[in-house]
């Protein structure tokens, strides 16, 4: 009879885990409610009845994750100040003597190189309003430096551990550092970089070639002036080169990312003597509470045995060969994060391929690179594919230069299925 | 209690919606005021043009969400902008939200009210006609006229 009852608790449980979980997704996709609350709200109703206990909630929480994503955030919140991105980007505007192709490739690499190290809102929000004024300048439509900007947001991002949160995720949930990161993903990101371009050049040739530019114009943005005070700006450059070179050299000296970038912000406001009030005002605390509702509700599909069913399902489909595995990995991942937010996607995919038992003599390594090659990439397949993208366009759309969900697609779309037939060989040749 | 009433600058000047914004701008440097009251073809009261809402209008929308716009001092773009503006009618630029205040108003509260909404100059309004304007300047002087409150 007890055992009677105690299975017919736990089909309660996984059907209430279920259904909020399905509900909090269906939310944050169709955007329903704010992520923050879709996602908290769920978390709370787990504890709530019960599926979880509060302590087990809290032990969900991914804290590397958390203190990693906030302690960027304080950084780059002071760094911002420094007029350093700005600086970057006219002076390398400058350099292209007015090319708008020139300009579209020169942006775009410094959109990848700056989301490789800064989330990638914050690199859009820097990027494109400089390219309206760029545009504005030249008298030229800045729609095909927007989209490549938006593809190349994605792409940079998913070069290092820091770029992009799926892989945020993945740092903070695997043993995988810094240069784990570099070296497996970057490799693949440069080789995509330059097909996208290729594949650009032959899309916009004619567009681009027939724009009558004001090409001396340029010449009058002043990127000095974009510094105010240089001592701040050299100070704030310093301190961000000593925590990436940390990063790099996690396998030395053993200190988490999570810590060096929570210390690192904090050194950045002692340096430069900010006022902690206004800085932690700028960390995004909607997203941080997004990510801890989101842990706790995979927490709960944990217990209730859901990931490993999902795991169970996975090894069967594959029979526990890594090859499989992380092909099917990649294009699941690819083409779910087109649609949905690669956020709540990447956080229930990492712990099912936790969970997963791969065959004894493979390493379980690539299947970790596919997801996040295909959740950071898969983002470029439609205008709400990342949140690089919402922001761009709902940017664009008080402007005289809208961005077209459908216009984006035409392109967005067939590039990153390139990019997915690129990372699959890539996969392939590397690791099998 | 001083009234709004006692104070009110009665010339009142004002523009149509329907003229356009380089007629708003030429009243506005005629008479010297930093807003303009707004009316339409029957004389009733639609809204305020202030110089603010005007620059407003003519700073791309890219340069406002910039942290810093100084390296762009050398390009003409915010007057280029201004200068594209200039047919436009004037209910494009009219704030419909603008403070306003009836004569019978104490001077303490239109002094907050412009204060709060940081505003020059306070349309005063007897039902939907226009009957006059306050400027800060009223206000401030309010005080030298030997008027002490017990």
């Amino acid at each position: 009879m007890t055992e009677f009852l105690s299975w017919h608790l736990d089909t309660i449980h996984i059907i209430t885990t279920l259904v909020i979980f399905i509900f909090t997704f269906v939310f944050i996709t169709t955007e329903a409610l704010p992520n923050a609350i879709a996602a908290m709200i769920g978390a709370f109703l787990l504890v709530a009845f019960h599926i979880v206990n509060q302590e087990e909630a809290i032990d969900a929480v991914d804290f590397e994750t958390i203190g990693l994503l906030s302690g960027m955030m304080m950084t780059v919140a002071v760094m911002r100040k420094s007029g350093l991105f700005e600086y970057i980007a006219i002076k390398s505007i400058k350099l292209t003597g007015g090319s708008p192709w020139r300009i579209l490739v020169v942006l775009s690499i410094v959109t990848a190189v700056l989301s490789a190290f800064l989330d990638n809102v914050t690199t859009v929000l820097i990027v494109v309003p400089l390219t309206f004024a760029v545009a504005d300048t030249m008298k030229i439509n800045p729609m095909p430096m927007l989209i490549s900007e938006i593809l190349f947001s994605n792409i940079g991002g998913a070069a290092t551990l820091i770029g992009d949160p799926p892989n945020i995720m993945i740092g903070g949930a695997t043993n995988l550092d810094f240069m784990d990161f570099i070296q497996n993903n970057t490799p693949v990101v440069l080789v995509v970089s330059v097909v996208t371009f290729v594949l650009l050049r032959l899309i916009y040739h004619k567009k681009l070639s027939g724009m009558v530019a004001d090409k001396e114009k340029i010449q009058a943005f002043d990127e000095k002036r974009a510094i105010q005070n240089k001592r701040f700006f050299y100070t704030t450059l310093v301190i961000f080169l000593i925590i990436i070179a940390l990063f790099i050299t996690h396998h030395l000296h053993k200190i988490d990312l999570a810590t060096l970038a929570i210390g690192g912000g904090f050194t950045m406001m002692m340096v430069t003597k900010q006022d902690p009030e206004e800085i932690l005002k700028e960390v995004e605390w909607a997203t941080l509470f997004f990510f801890i509702g989101l842990f706790i509700i995979i927490g709960g599909l944990e217990k209730t045995g859901i990931i490993s069913f999902l795991a169970d399902k996975m090894v069967e489909v594959t029979h526990g060969e890594t090859e499989p595995a992380a092909q099917l990995v990649l294009w699941m991942s690819a083409l779910s994060t087109t649609f949905i937010n690669s956020i709540p996607y990447t956080a229930t995919m990492i712990s099912v391929i936790k969970e997963m038992t791969i065959n004894a003599n493979q390493s379980i390594e690539p299947i970790w690179w596919a997801l996040s090659l295909g959740a950071c990439l898969g983002g470029n397949g439609t205008l709400i594919g990342a949140a690089a993208n919402i922001i761009v366009a709902g940017f664009t759309q008080k402007t005289p230069y809208p961005i077209k969900f459908k216009e984006y697609f035409k392109i967005g779309f067939p590039l990153m299925l390139v990019s997915i037939v690129i990372t699959s060989l890539y996969l392939y040749v590397r690791y099998f | 209690m001083i009234k709004v009433r006692d104070y009110i600058y009665k010339d009142i000047l004002s523009v149509n919606e329907n003229s356009d914004l380089r007629r708003v701008i030429i009243t506005m440097k005629r008479h010297r005021v930093c807003a303009i009251p707004v009316v339409n073809q029957l004389g009733e009261y639609v809204g305020c043009i202030s110089e603010q809402d005007i620059l407003n209008a003519s700073v791309p929308q890219y340069m406002k969400s910039m942290y810093n716009t100084s390296f762009m001092a050398d390009i003409d773009h915010i007057i280029g902008h201004l200068h594209d503006l200039l047919e436009e009618k004037a209910i494009k630029f009219t704030d419909s939200g603008y403070p306003t205040v009836t004569p019978n108003d104490s001077m303490s509260y239109a002094a907050d009210l412009l204060f709060r909404s940081k505003k020059t100059a306070l349309p005063v309004l007897e039902g939907k006609m226009l009957i006059g304007l306050l400027t800060r300047i009223e206000i401030l002087t309010v005080s030298l006229n030997g008027n002490k409150l017990s």
